[in-house]
């Protein structure tokens, strides 16, 4: 399923024309929206292909466009800038994995239980404004 | 009784940073002198939103970055700017503006090895603190020193991909 957000959501600051002359403008509210993924037991090296997604056409960036499709309904006029994302990786195991691994093998039998997550974690925060384009007076 | 107070070292140690690494960062771009929208629909220089139907996809771009931090905790969040590479990419192909930026982060397979440095350095940091309780004192300190600097600043990493389509508005007065 794609899912179309059919307003601009400008990544950054406001765009070209709109910063020069930010009288056009009308701030509404600041909207922020998140969302993350978890990967059970990744095989070391492997964590380099899990990721999420935002922006774009992709279905995995639903919970973040649902977010963003309510804070833009409504009016026609409405779209959302001044865009900075905040991600997160991390990374776990066991801890009873470990010990047991340094209990029957030593330092090393702990690092190499260390080196294989049980589980990689990827969040991102979308910070964002609100705005909309103030109709020109004729 | 030194035996079982290493042993609680060791097990807090271990419990309480041997198990987890995380990094944070932080992605903007505050200097963009074009738009760049994470959606298909984008302002042109008339303030008219357009869509698929009113530019020319010019070509997709990737760009991918490792960025770096450390595992402690409480360290600030390293801060990545774009706007420079993302400028360059639209001028490069004489475009009016980026549509469809999607933004990728994933783990890095550094971090699996800063956990197991983790580790190490947890169990030498025990280590350390149980010949500090010895008669060697000065050799327990400067493990102790090491192995704590190590579980505070290894570092981690995380991959970012960025894409998106450079476009061309059609039937477009010229922008500023």
């Amino acid at each position: 399923m794609r899912i179309d957000v059919q307003k601009p959501i400008y990544f950054g600051n406001l765009p070209g024309d709109l910063r020069q002359d930010s009288s056009r403008v009308e701030y509404i509210n600041t909207v922020s929206a998140s969302t993350s993924h978890v990967k059970e037991s990744p095989s070391l090296g492997s964590s380099r292909n899990v990721g999420i997604i935002i922006g774009g056409r992709e279905e995995r960036s639903g919970d973040v466009y649902f977010s963003l499709e309510d804070a833009l309904e409504g009016d026609a006029a409405r779209f959302i800038a001044n865009v900075s994302v905040s991600a997160k990786v991390e990374t776990y195991v066991p801890f009873w994995t470990v010990f047991a691994q340094f209990i029957f093998t030593g330092i090393l039998g702990a690092a190499h239980s260390s080196a294989m997550p049980d589980a990689t974690a990827e969040t991102i925060d979308f910070h964002g404004t609100i705005y909309r384009i103030k109709l020109v007076q004729q | 009784m030194k035996t079982i107070a290493a042993f609680f070292v060791l097990f807090s140690s271990l419990q309480a940073v041997g198990c987890y690494t995380g990094a944070r960062f932080n992605l903007v771009a505050p200097n963009l002198d074009y738009p760049v929208s994470m959606t298909e629909a984008v302002h042109d220089h008339e303030l008219k939103v357009r869509s698929f139907d009113d530019y020319d996809e010019l070509s997709r771009f990737t760009l991918t970055f490792t960025g770096w931090s450390v595992g402690f905790p409480l360290s600030p969040n390293p801060q990545k700017d774009i706007s420079d590479r993302l400028n360059a990419i639209v001028k490069e192909k004489n475009g009016d503006g980026i549509v469809g930026l999607t933004i990728t982060v994933g783990n890095n397979s550094i971090n699996g090895v800063t956990m197991a440095l983790k580790g190490i350095s947890a169990v030498t940091f025990a280590a350390s603190l149980l010949i500090l309780s010895g008669n060697d004192q000065s050799d327990g300190l400067i493990l102790a020193g090491a192995s704590l600097a190590c579980l505070l600043l290894l570092p981690t990493a995380g991959e970012f991909t960025i894409s998106g389509t450079v476009v061309k508005f059609r039937n477009s007065v010229p922008g500023p």
